[in-house]
């Protein structure tokens, strides 16, 4: 594969594409963040300290620790090694949906706490931005479980660029995830 | 290649664990720009290493620099003042 051609990034054009508008939108939703919390300073601290960073600290963890698997899953298959390459990505889904799971934790104490979206613009943010990062980390485990089971069933007759551009996906949710973080957890 | 994306692993983990760790301390001007700063190097470490685009046109490689350094920028600007 010639990566180096403009047309050819790792995992296909499309998917960089795809990439590069979700960052932006991404993106753009958490500099409204910032915007807004210019201006009401002392209500964004107050809602983000009760936030729980030892969980999107640990979260955080699970999303890079999966992201590796992944990425080592790819190595291997460009091995043609398809065992390897099936237990790695199963690593990667399996920290993936411990990410989904802890999230869902999360979510539950914010609602038992009564910070639903309505309670202030900070936790309307916080729901709008976490909620579709959690859908497509959700997308992405999905993906990646068919990716695996493609592995397996085609053996080494599944197509590099596909595994590539799931992994892609996979690793774009990492790189959502590592702005939000600071972003929501740490930065008011 | 397993070693550079074992070190990246490693150098993702030990950023993680220092932004959290600079979070709990006082937060002056100069500690939220050092997270911002720290999460931007870990996003493009994820970017070059496991997404592999240490290996794609430049094109690529400027726009992932450029989105960054933009989203960082504005948000320490907003930060900050």
């Amino acid at each position: 594969m010639n990566y180096k051609s403009i047309f050819y990034p790792p995992g296909g054009m499309l998917i960089w594409i795809v990439i590069y508008l979700e960052l932006i939108t991404f993106g753009a939703a958490m500099i409204a963040l910032g915007y807004y919390g210019m201006a009401e300073r002392a209500q964004f601290h107050s809602d983000s300290q009760s936030l729980n960073k030892t969980i999107a600290t640990v979260n955080t963890v699970f999303l890079l620790t999966s992201g590796y698997w992944v990425a080592r899953a790819v190595h291997f298959f460009k091995s043609k090694m398809i065992e390897k390459t099936a237990q790695q990505l199963l690593w990667g889904i399996l920290f993936g949906a411990g990410f989904l799971i802890l999230k869902g934790v999360e979510y539950h104490g914010k609602l038992e706490a009564g910070h639903d979206m309505e309670q202030s613009t900070f936790f309307m943010f916080y729901w709008l931005l976490t909620g579709f990062h959690w859908i497509h980390v959700l997308v992405g485990v999905v993906i990646l479980i068919i990716t695996r089971r493609s592995v397996l069933k085609k053996r080494d007759k599944a197509v590099l660029e596909d595994i590539e551009a799931g992994a892609a996906f996979w690793h774009m949710c990492d790189l959502i995830w590592l702005l939000l973080f600071p972003v929501l957890y740490l930065l008011f | 290649m397993q070693r550079s994306l074992v070190y990246s692993y490693l150098g993702l983990l030990a950023l993680t664990l220092s932004v959290a760790a600079l979070a709990s301390a006082a937060t002056s001007r100069l500690i939220v720009i050092a997270i911002l700063l720290f999460s931007l190097v870990k996003f493009w470490l994820v970017a070059f290493q496991f997404m592999e685009l240490k290996k794609a046109h430049a094109f690529w490689k400027v726009l992932i620099i450029v989105f960054g350094v933009l989203v960082a920028a504005l948000l320490i600007l907003f930060r900050v003042k």
